[in-house]
């Protein structure tokens, strides 16, 4: 049951497992257990990662963490348990400085710190490629256009190191934030020039154009497709604004009516042409369906018991600091995202 | 560059004195009020769970905010201030919403029977009435009394007075108001036990908690490992 690597789609929806409880609520005792869960997963998948242009990610947001923290206790002047003040004529800042506010400070820190962890070690082991394949033929350019922009980063990060190295092999030095001007640069050329390298190999390939002129053959057919994209669009639009305004029913059924107008009118959509040719037919191993299926699980029953009991994933530090309340449920569930990290091996045939 | 630092120094030298004059100014300004005649009014908070706070708060100025109210009734409070529009109040003790719910719909979900906290004062009668400003705006008075309801309906909140509320807690407003004490302390009392009390957190509870979070670790770690041994090389 063990395996070597595992199929993108098995990673994307560990992901989404792993952050759902994370966007859900602040409580301690589920941050914790995901952060562990997240450290876990990676760590075993490390050497199989790839890596590049991805190593500045964690430091940044720790970074982050800490401006957020300090920004909470300096802003946010609610809370029973005071430990200095600042005087009240100061704007913005000045009044009491609470272990309240520098709490909920360091706990959304660390959310943002194991989103990101959670997105870097995803994106690490993702093959778009394989996405594209898996795709139905009608969205594969989303898939390629999705593919470019989430490369941006990872590779600005490593043209960043070049340059960087290249100018300190001719002498060089940084002192101050002037310095950085013969970095930022040929760090900007660059990326309009890859950008453009980028627009031209997609152009050359014939993205975005449609290999075969629109079937006159099936009209009402094609007028249903149409329909089925609009209506699937629309539906995920307002599903996304009913989960935000927390009216979850209705969030349900826009989703469930979004996802399936949108299979309708992938099925109905006359082929655009676009000839994909595989030279590897990517395998679902058992180890994918464990991770896919386990991932799911844990996101029905958080997401779900998140809906029951609201409480069982927030925890209040204003105005007062209690104890966060452990719900069972919610961080047993948590715990099947551990099961990327136990399948990992050799590969075995059954 | 002399000048440059010099004007730093000059802005940073206003700045001091700026502080320390608005400061010295609130000072003088809370020690004035201090002195004058003592007002008395009430406040009503429902907390939608069979519990009602009433409470008397004395005061020295001629009138406060609503708002000013609430926070001398000495109650654990979190409000979230929306600029021109005042402020907003997210919890009263262990009532109401986190901050981010607060910020972005003042509590209330999509569901139209979903709780906030509403504001109302005291007719003539002794009857609610939703308050036509918010409590930031609202003007409070002598003898006035100002409810607070956590529902998503119309409160339904039982008629009081100031004299009623005065019975309630034991206190003679007319003394009260003829001798005030050095401090103005409110008065709160609570009636009522809540129907949604959850109790504090049991060691059974942190017990379960750290057991599953011993467990993950103890799991992960072990993947750690195994994976580490099977590594090439």
């Amino acid at each position: 049951m063990t395996t070597a690597a595992l199929d993108s789609r098995s990673w994307l929806a560990w992901g989404l497992a792993a952050m759902t409880p994370l966007l859900l609520g602040r409580n301690p005792w589920v941050l914790l257990e995901v952060l562990i869960v997240v450290v876990a997963v990676r760590l075993v998948w490390l050497a199989r990662a790839n890596r590049q242009g991805m190593g500045w990610f964690p430091r940044i947001a720790t970074v982050f963490m800490a401006i957020g923290v300090l920004f909470n206790v300096l802003t946010v002047h609610a809370g029973d348990r005071v430990f200095g003040s600042l005087p009240e004529a100061w704007p913005i800042i000045g009044g009491e400085l609470t272990w309240n506010a520098l709490l909920y400070g360091v706990l959304s820190g660390v959310a943002l710190f194991t989103l990101v962890l959670i997105g870097i070690t995803v994106s690490s082991h993702i093959s778009w490629i394989e996405l594209v394949h898996v795709l139905p033929p009608r969205l594969a350019t989303i898939a390629v256009t999705g593919s470019v922009a989430w490369a941006f980063l990872p590779q600005t990060a490593v043209a960043w190191r070049h340059i960087r190295e290249a100018q300190t092999m001719r002498g060089h030095t940084f002192r101050g934030i002037r310095d950085f001007i013969p970095i930022v640069v040929p760090l900007l050329a660059g990326g309009l020039e890859r950008s453009l390298a980028v627009s031209e190999a997609l152009e050359s390939r014939g993205f975005g154009a449609s290999g075969a002129p629109r079937s006159t053959d099936h009209p009402i057919r094609s007028a249903f497709a149409d329909l089925g994209l609009i209506v699937g669009l629309v539906g995920l639009a307002a599903g996304a604004y009913c989960v935000a305004v927390g009216m979850l029913k209705w969030a349900v059924a826009s989703f469930g009516v979004g996802f399936l107008a949108l299979y309708a009118a992938s099925r109905l959509a006359p082929s655009p042409g676009i000839a994909i040719t595989r030279y590897r037919t990517a395998t679902w191993r058992v180890a994918d369906t464990l991770v896919t299926a386990s991932a799911a699980v844990a996101f029905g029953i958080v997401a779900g018991w998140s809906l029951f009991r609201p409480e069982a994933l927030a925890f209040w530090v204003y105005p007062e600091l209690l104890a966060p309340r452990v719900d069972i449920i919610a961080i047993l569930a948590i715990g099947l995202l551990l099961v990327p990290a136990l399948v990992v091996g050799e590969e075995r045939r059954w | 560059m002399n000048w440059r630092r010099r004007a730093a120094g000059f802005l940073l030298l206003a700045c001091v004195i700026l502080s320390a004059a608005a400061l010295r100014f609130e000072q003088r300004d809370v020690a004035g009020q201090a002195a004058g005649e003592i007002n008395v009014a009430g406040i009503a908070i429902d907390y939608g769970d069979d519990q009602v706070t009433y409470g008397i708060v004395p005061f020295a100025e001629d009138s406060l905010s609503g708002i000013e109210l609430l926070e001398r009734s000495g109650v654990a409070l979190l409000t979230v201030e929306f600029g021109g529009l005042g402020t907003a109040v997210c919890v009263i003790e262990e009532t109401g919403c986190d901050l981010g719910a607060c910020r972005a719909r003042l509590c209330q979900t999509g569901d139209p029977d979903s709780p906030f906290w509403q504001y109302l004062r005291r007719t003539g009668d002794g009857a609610w009435q939703t308050a036509p400003l918010g409590p930031s705006s609202s003007t409070v008075e002598d003898g006035d009394v100002d409810g607070w309801f956590w529902t998503g309906q119309a409160p339904d909140g039982e008629a009081v007075t100031l004299e009623s509320i005065g019975e309630r807690l034991d206190i003679d407003l007319d003394v009260l108001r003829s001798t005030p004490p050095q401090t103005l302390t409110p008065t709160l009392v609570t009636f009522g036990v809540s129907s949604n009390a959850d109790g504090l957190l049991g060691r059974s509870e942190i017990l379960v908690g750290v057991l599953v979070l011993g467990a993950v670790i103890a799991v992960g770690a072990m993947a750690v490992v195994r994976s580490r041994r099977m590594a090439p090389g």
